[in-house]
């Protein structure tokens, strides 16, 4: 028994000197032929792949370790910035009103034309005025007849949600390039616009 | 700044020349690891130049904190390390290599001794291919190619302690596959 565990022991350690040998004397394997060309013609494209890709100049400044996360994290905040943002637009875009005017660029002389006054309200208004004056060679025009008492008129009332319109008969009465003003309050604001017409 | 160094700057911005002249000193070594880790020319050859290419898109990221040597051989470790695994796992057939040539010993007029010893070699090959990629990196690192346990240990960041017992371990497996597929005759054994 003894015997034979000593010729185990002896084997393993022959096979083990002999691998040892085998392992120490392999020989270097030279590159096969073309493999440098090979490699450089790779590399040479990676070369030019990367030089094309170029970074936006805010992720150039960046590290380079830092830049995949970073990316992500401005990508996220930009939408975060700009979701709100739209959201807050379109809000404040129905819920402000506007003031329109219709009214031709010119009139004859002693030509009658309608000044429409349009406003678009987002809700009901229970007061609101609205003032308009008139230049010199413009006058109203009531029930027909030319009003040449008066160049001002003071409108009161309570305005509907959507669509309110106003429209005043004005007649040319002087040639000239003249200015119609006008003046809305409504609670504590107040809005004014001057529209320009032309008397021929 | 060393002729390294500028060549390693020069690297860093896209200079291929550079980056040859820098790779060249390990250019066959990194094959000779690949061609004892895959067993055969085609898979060494694309094995070797994946990861230098991998190394010039990576040198960037090369800061200097330990020489750039070691800093290269960690990344060629560690591809060829996953790479040996996932094949490993796959367990996939390996080919057998066609170069039969080895380094002439002084049996010349024993032309049965020589073709045993030949056979033997092989059989080592082969046996070194189906051992766990990390016992073999070690026994290819340290036997064939001639890394020191410091150096090892370095590249692959474990302990010193670490490297001997992979190695050792891989020797063992070595042994034991070579002995149970019966390749060490007694002709073997006297020489």
């Amino acid at each position: 028994m003894n015997i034979f565990n000593k010729s185990n022991d002896h084997l393993d350690e022959q096979i083990s000197v002999k691998i040892q040998n085998i392992l120490s004397t392999t020989e270097v394997k030279p590159l096969p032929l073309g493999y440098e060309h090979e490699l450089h013609y790779r590399l040479a494209k990676v070369a030019y792949e990367s030089s094309q890709k170029t970074p936006s100049f805010v992720f150039q400044l960046l590290h380079p370790r830092l830049y995949p996360q970073l990316k992500y994290a401005f990508v996220m905040g930009l939408l975060f910035f700009l979701i709100p943002s739209f959201l807050l637009h379109q809000h404040h875009k129905n819920t402000r009103q506007t003031i329109e005017y219709g009214l031709q660029a010119s009139l004859n002389l002693n030509q009658v034309g309608v000044f429409k006054f349009r406003i678009n309200s987002p809700k009901k208004v229970e007061q609101a005025v609205i003032k308009i004056e008139l230049p010199d060679g413009i006058k109203f025009v009531k029930n027909g007849i030319v009003d040449a008492t008066q160049n001002k008129i003071e409108w009161c009332g309570g305005l509907d949600e959507g669509e309110n319109i106003i429209a005043v008969y004005i007649v040319g009465t002087k040639q000239g390039n003249w200015s119609i003003n006008t003046k809305m309050v409504e609670n504590s604001s107040v809005r004014k616009l001057r529209v320009p017409l032309m008397v021929i | 700044m060393d002729e390294e160094s500028t060549l390693i700057e020069k690297a860093k911005n896209g200079d291929v020349h550079s980056f040859e002249k820098i790779i060249s000193i390990h250019q066959e070594k990194i094959y000779n690891l690949a061609y004892r880790l895959t067993g055969n020319e085609p898979d060494a050859r694309d094995l070797s130049q994946d990861v230098i290419i991998k190394v010039f898109c990576s040198i960037k990221n090369f800061y200097g904190k330990s020489t750039f040597s070691t800093w290269l051989w960690r990344i060629i470790h560690n591809t060829f390390l996953d790479e040996c695994k996932s094949k490993y796992r796959k367990n996939s057939s390996i080919t057998t290599s066609i170069e039969t040539v080895f380094n002439i010993t002084d049996d010349k007029n024993q032309p049965e001794k020589e073709a045993e010893k030949s056979d033997f070699r092989r059989q080592v090959k082969q046996s070194l291919l189906s051992i766990p990629p990390k016992y073999r990196m070690a026994v290819v690192m340290c036997d064939i190619q001639g890394f020191s346990y410091n150096e090892i240990a370095d590249i692959s960041r474990t302990s010193i302690g670490t490297v001997k017992s992979r190695l050792n371990r891989g020797r063992e497996l070595l042994k034991k596959i070579i002995l149970e597929s019966g390749t060490f005759s007694e002709t073997n054994r006297l020489t």
